[in-house]
């Protein structure tokens, strides 16, 4: 049963009731307060029209409050028990709508899960971020970000400063004209108004510099970048890295430009010809060469250069080489012939070589006009054939002189014996007949004759030298020495003379030459002796390739006026009462000095003797011992420069100035002995030092 | 001075194409002491004829005195053939030449010459050379039949 009186109440609990009531009401309007501000800055919070209700519910409970806290006043118990209601009705209307949308409210996630949900969320992100900036970063391509009202530049990536070798500071904040060549100023300028006018620009080629001297060629295309619907002001390029590409076109370039300065300044005509046989490119030399203006012959079939006979073989020879491509030269073994635009030929040589050019073959033949040198293999030609027939000319009339210096000397012996023998038949038989004068004369006849008879011979042996065609052998020349000596004994005998020979060599000759060379020096010696007693020495030194000789000897020596003439044939210095002879023995010695391909001559003081010096070769010359005869090296010295004299002279001032002293054989008188030498080389040593 | 026993007359063939030569030689066989007989004919052919139909008056020589240089037919031809020959093989042959080259000298005794003589200019010398040989052939050498 209700108590519907109430107890006693203090003033106590009136105001505990009246402060709680009004408490309350005043959180009840609080509460929706904050709940509507809430909403309305939280549109995207679900359930809007439940807060509503609760806003009501919470109101009414609210005043429900407020009117019991007035009770104490006014018992407006009417008032309070239909404000209930209503604050009953909107609870339960706010139980309708809440059991309406528990579903709804139980799929939504628990605070904690959105929390994980969200984290994830923003890692996941975070991911996604830094793969889009590592993508950005480290793309093949450079991109920037750039302002293209000022150029500004806004952001890189590491592509970039890495390809430039700078720090991102030197190039963002920095205008991109600053980062490229001045040479493209103009383009990078353009290309900025474009980008800012229509919105892209497509491959601008820049040239960036970088840290270093670092020079960067790229391709730049630009787009503005959009910020939602709105421009964004910036534009975003991607700059592709073509420096390889460019150097290689330059590297192409400058390729091209040595080929074609290497055609142009070629010393000779150069024509490139593609395979169809037309002349692509062609040089200065060639304009010269056929008078065809260039611009005129590029396109010409190169026919148009070849004598009209040659063409249709040209043909054929130039299918063939595109058939089998190799360098080839032309012309060496056959007459070939260019064709000017005149129609005059010349002789020409050409050089054929394959290239490759545009994928197809082509040829570079290298032209050279060989009109002069065709002239001067003529000319030489000419000259080696008239060599030739004066050397065969000189030869012939060498041999034909010996022949005829032979056949003379033998057939004039003939009427010579007849004049001497009719003479002395004329002395043996009818002398009684003559008068002391006529007997006279015929003696001196008959001398003369017998003297003519000497001279004949003279020249028989002479001629015989020259005759003689052994080839040279290795003579062991102290040997041949021994034996002129033993041929000169009786000389020797008679004349007391003593005689020093030392070591000599041996050498490549004829020993029966060398053997009469020898005897005729020893013999003039001997033959042109002084009063003093007479000293002989024959002595060898060896220089170089040649092995110096001196015979020397203290007689009455040959004034220097006359050291030449002396080897003139039938020259004598003497009469004949005083030194008999033919006058040929030096004449004979120089022949077989020379023919031995040496040098003869005479010094000495006037009075003091004699010193007959002679150099001979140490070693053969050219086919080793087999050298022709001294007769024809003679005749080819005649035609040929020989060493001058001054190594004559040289020879002469290295020469010992006193006789050698005797290194190995004494020949005294008529006792030839010969010892063994001592060894050459030191010999030579000793000498020299 | 004594004449050989049988005082059998030695028989010459002179071969010389030079009549001075000839003369000459002729003399110096004159001088000589034994008695000889100088026929003497002028070339190789002459020669040939000479010792290939022998008679009373071309006897077979017991001495041919041979020049080397001479028309026709020279003494080097001559010096083969008598050599060749078995009938006259046997017949000395001495060349009396001009020549004194070493070559002729060498082919004339391959060819088997039996002495070879340079003629001297001077006479005497010449007399001396033609006596030596009349000494040798004649009285120190013996000759076939």
């Amino acid at each position: 049963m209700p108590r519907w009186k109430c107890g006693a109440w203090s003033t106590a609990h009136g105001w505990l009731h009246i402060v709680s009531d009004l408490a309350i009401f005043g959180a009840y309007v609080a509460i929706p307060a904050v709940l509507i501000g809430f909403m309305r800055r939280r549109r995207d919070v679900p359930f809007s029209p439940l807060f509503w209700a609760f806003g009501v519910f919470i109101i009414a409970c609210g005043i429900g409050h407020l009117i019991d806290a007035t009770m104490f006043w006014q018992p407006r118990y009417r008032l309070s028990g239909f404000v209930k209601v209503v604050t009953a009705i909107a609870s339960w209307g706010t139980v309708a709508a809440l059991i309406k949308v528990l579903p709804q409210a139980l799929a939504l996630p628990g605070l904690a899960t959105l929390n994980h949900q969200l984290r994830t969320e923003v890692e996941e992100r975070k991911r996604l971020e830094g793969q889009y900036r590592e993508l950005y970063e480290n793309s093949p391509a450079c991109y920037l970000t750039v302002d293209p009202a000022d150029g500004r530049i806004v952001m890189c990536n590491r592509t970039l400063t890495d390809a430039l070798e700078l720090p991102r500071e030197a190039i963002v904040g920095r205008r991109l004209p600053e980062l490229c060549d001045p040479g493209c100023g103009g383009a990078i300028r353009e290309a900025l108004d474009r980008l800012a006018a229509n919105g892209s620009v497509h491959d601008v080629e820049l040239t960036l510099l970088g840290g270093g001297g670092n020079r960067l060629d790229v391709l730049l295309d630009g787009l503005q970048l959009a910020e939602g619907d709105e421009a964004s002001g910036l534009a975003g390029c991607a700059l592709r890295n073509i420096t390889s590409r460019k150097a290689a076109e330059r590297a192409i370039r400058s390729s091209e430009q040595r080929f074609q300065a290497v055609i142009e300044y070629a010393p000779t005509a150069m024509l490139l010809v593609d395979a169809r046989g037309r002349i692509v490119l062609s040089n200065e030399k060639a304009e010269e060469y056929f008078g065809w203006p260039r611009s005129e012959l590029h396109g010409q079939p190169v026919e148009v250069l070849i004598p009209e006979r040659f063409r249709a073989a040209h043909r054929v020879h130039m299918s063939n080489f595109f058939q089998s491509p190799r360098p080839r030269a032309m012309g060496l073994t056959m007459d070939l012939y260019g064709c000017r635009r005149d129609g005059t030929e010349f002789p020409v040589e050409v050089g054929l070589n394959p290239i490759e050019m545009n994928d197809d073959l082509a040829v570079v033949a290298a032209v050279q006009d060989v009109t002069k040198r065709r002239q001067d293999e003529a000319d030489l030609a000419d000259f080696t054939r008239r060599l030739q027939q004066s050397a065969e000319d000189l030869e012939r009339s060498h041999r034909d002189l010996e022949q005829i210096a032979y056949a003379a000397s033998h057939d004039l012996q003939e009427p010579l014996r007849a004049v001497a023998g009719y003479c002395q038949l004329l002395q043996l038989e009818h002398s009684h007949m003559l008068g002391g004068e006529a007997a006279d004369y015929l003696r001196k006849a008959v001398d003369g004759t017998l003297r003519m008879h000497t001279l004949i011979n003279g020249l028989l042996s002479y001629a015989r030298m020259q005759r003689s065609s052994e080839p040279f052998a290795t003579v062991d020349v102290g040997a041949v020495v021994h034996e002129s000596l033993q041929d000169l004994t009786a000389m020797i005998q008679e004349s007391r003379a003593s005689i020093r020979v030392g070591t000599l060599p041996t050498l490549p000759g004829d020993a029966a030459q060398l053997r009469q060379l020898f005897q005729n020096l020893v013999g003039n010696a001997i033959k042109y002796r002084s009063d003093r007693p007479l000293e002989i020495s024959i002595a060898a030194e060896r220089f170089d390739d040649e092995w110096s000789f001196c015979v020397a000897d203290n007689g009455i020596g040959i004034p220097a006026e006359s050291r030449e003439q002396i080897f003139m044939i039938f020259q004598r210095l003497h009469t004949r009462d005083r030194y008999p002879g033919t006058g040929l023995g030096l004449t004979l010695c120089k022949r077989i000095v020379e023919g031995h391909g040496g040098r003869i001559w005479v010094e000495g003081d006037a009075d003091a003797g004699s010193r007959f010096r002679f150099v001979l070769p140490a070693e053969a010359e050219g086919e080793p011992a087999s050298r022709g005869r001294g007769a024809r090296r003679g005749s080819l010295g005649e035609l040929m420069p020989r060493r001058t004299v001054n190594m004559g002279v040289e020879a002469m001032a290295m020469a010992p100035r006193s006789p050698p002293r005797a290194a190995g054989v004494d020949v005294e008188g008529s006792r030839a002995e010969r010892r063994e030498g001592v060894d050459w080389n030191q010999s030579l040593d000793g000498k020299s030092n | 001075m004594s004449l050989g026993a049988d005082e059998r007359v030695f028989q010459v063939l002179l071969v010389e194409d030079s009549p001075s030569d000839a003369e000459l030689t002729r003399k110096a066989f004159s001088r000589l002491r034994l008695p000889s007989v100088l026929h003497h004919v002028h070339d190789g052919v002459e020669c040939m004829a000479y010792l290939e139909r022998p008679s009373a008056t071309q006897p077979r020589p017991d001495l041919i005195l041979l020049d080397l240089n001479m028309p026709r037919m020279d003494g080097r031809a001559v010096l083969r053939e008598i050599k060749k020959s078995p009938d006259l093989v046997s017949i000395p042959v001495v060349v009396l030449t001009t020549s004194a080259d070493g070559t002729d000298v060498v082919e004339a005794y391959r060819s088997h010459s039996n002495a070879y003589i340079v003629k001297p200019v001077d006479l005497n010398q010449f007399f001396d050379v033609i006596a030596d040989l009349e000494r040798f052939w004649f009285r120190v050498a013996t000759l076939a039949d």
